[in-house]
């Protein structure tokens, strides 16, 4: 199955709206550069500013690839000193910082799971953990689409586990995550499918008939 | 141009994701696969909220105060170790070098003036050679990972043409050498930094992958090297692993002052609760692979593993970072 088109039109008039600098940061690309080369001979303000520039996304990356709040906290951590004490060696060989950034996470969370046979080990997200809602209710409401979608990603396969993390919980684009995995975009895309299509799957299998809009 | 479903969705996500378009504008621009794209569209919109979701305000807290220490740990570590090195540190080194321009000093000197000495003395010289030479050199194992690279991107290409050529052939037998003396490297890991053991590795793992891909479409006589290679490479990845495993964690060592993070955050203390099975979530995941379609174009993995493990070993591999 194919098709003609493409989205030029939607990009070309853009504008008007908020543009989601989380998912796609790709024009922030010159700036992370400089930023990137003082944090590497030192500078300690552009070391901060990266990590608080990176630390929510590694975070929420780490809970989506253990679905755990004690871990994703721990292994956050655990990212961020080892990025300290590699910058220095990091190299723009055509990889993007971010991907550079995610592999060093994708391997905390592969240590760790051979570390502590954690694998699969899942308890409940903390209640206290902020969704970035307003009110209290929906507060719950997000609290539960949360755990929702967490637990229907634990049971994804781990390559779309992976995939999903870096897309929607760490903010990459496809060709970062692509860098990222070591696989082609092309891979990405087909698994980032795959993907929605399962988790679409289990997540209405959750819902009585009438939700299926929503979901 | 006729593009493929998982790509049209792709660019609906971006624009989507830029705010520069609603659902409704996206699937305008596709008719024809508005019915399958809809529902995803929104199930991607779901995903993406509920994924909003950011540490809590104690947790992050902490953990700043603790990278922050852990920098000025390793700021203070730089300063320190460069000017104080103790006399005991640098002493040895700098008589072993006064030693040996004297030795080449005089050894100069006698062979000049055709002293019978100057063949004792390269007797001598070329005993001390062998000893002196330095284990793996770095910049030889990069060499030759580089070199793999290529040869192996060529002769991938020329697969993917069809068979083999044999002028590629010959690549196999200079792989094969190299491949074994990265692997003998392995064998002296305190000569290597980590960063080298992760590209030797990385490497190994897509030696192995390329060439079981290219096996059929080799000649018969390549067949018989390629599978020594592909032995050689299974048993250099077995020793990188067992290098680059093991990982110390930093945490603790480079943050003496702070609290261990699980007890530091309230957040992260009752969420453990027993009635979670270890196991029951995790095996579902493994389980649900094979129902992936089998006819899609790009296999969603490589080299399809057993077990969970392996699974992960590979994904690993493929990945491998150097540690800091």
């Amino acid at each position: 199955m194919g098709y003609d088109g493409g989205v030029a039109s939607l990009t070309a008039k853009g504008g008007g709206r908020r543009r989601d600098d989380r998912l796609y940061p790709g024009s922030e690309a010159q700036g992370e550069r400089l930023l990137v080369d003082a944090a590497r001979v030192g500078d300690e303000k552009a070391i901060a500013e990266l990590y608080n520039k990176y630390f929510p996304r590694v975070y929420r990356y780490m809970l989506v690839r253990t679905g755990n709040v004690g871990d994703a906290e721990d292994l956050t951590e655990e990212v961020f000193i080892r990025v300290l004490d590699a910058l220095e060696r990091f190299e723009w060989r055509e990889v993007p910082f971010s991907a550079w950034l995610f592999r060093i996470a994708h391997n905390a969370v592969v240590s760790h799971q051979r570390r502590d046979g954690a694998r699969g080990r899942v308890s409940p997200l903390s209640p206290s953990l902020p969704v970035g809602t307003q009110g209290p209710e929906e507060a719950v409401e997000a609290r539960l689409a949360l755990d929702e979608v967490m637990e229907a990603t634990r049971n994804l396969p781990e390559a779309q586990r992976k995939v999903i993390a870096l897309r929607f919980g760490a903010g990459l684009s496809v060709a970062e995550t692509a860098r990222a995995l070591g696989k082609s975009g092309g891979n990405v895309k087909v698994i980032q499918h795959k993907a929605i299509v399962k988790l679409r799957e289990m997540l209405l299998g959750k819902r009585p008939e009438g939700y299926e809009e929503k979901v | 141009m006729k593009r493929r479903f998982e790509e049209v969705l792709e660019e609906c996500l971006a624009v989507l994701a830029s705010g520069q378009s609603t659902v409704e504008e996206c699937l305008a621009l596709y008719p024809g696969l508005a019915a399958e794209l809809e529902p995803l569209l929104h199930t991607a919109r779901n995903l993406q909220r509920a994924y909003e979701v950011d540490p809590s305000p104690l947790y992050a807290q902490a953990a700043r105060e603790r990278f922050l220490s852990a920098m000025a740990v390793r700021r203070q570590r730089r300063l320190t170790a460069r000017p104080a090195r103790p006399f005991w540190r640098w002493a040895p080194a700098a008589l072993g070098s006064a030693a040996l321009v004297t030795f080449a000093v005089w050894a100069g000197v006698l062979a000049v003036s055709g002293g019978g000495g100057s063949q004792e003395i390269a007797v001598v010289v070329n005993k001390i050679e062998p000893t002196s030479t330095p284990a793996p050199v770095v910049s030889d194992i990069q060499g030759k990972v580089e070199r793999i690279k290529t040869q192996l991107k060529e002769i991938q290409t020329e697969a993917e043409k069809g068979p083999v050529e044999p002028a590629v052939i010959q690549h196999i037998q200079q792989m094969k050498e190299d491949t074994a003396a990265l692997v003998d490297s392995l064998d002296q890991p305190e000569g290597l930094e980590l960063e080298d053991v992760s590209q030797i590795d990385e490497v190994l793992a897509n030696q192995e992958e390329v060439l079981n891909k290219v096996k059929e479409s080799v000649p018969p006589e390549a067949v018989e090297d390629l599978d020594e290679l592909i032995k050689i490479a299974g048993v250099g990845r077995a020793k990188a692993q067992q290098i680059l495993l093991p990982t110390p964690t930093a945490v603790p060592s480079a943050t003496p002052t702070a609290a261990p993070s699980a007890t530091a955050t309230p957040s992260a203390t009752p969420t453990v609760t027993p009635e979670e099975s270890p196991t029951a979530t995790a095996t579902p995941s493994e389980t649900v692979t094979p129902e992936e379609s089998p006819t899609e174009e790009i296999p969603e993995e490589p080299t399809p593993s057993p077990t969970p493990e392996a699974g992960e070993e590979a994904g690993l591999s493929a990945t491998v970072v150097p540690y800091p």
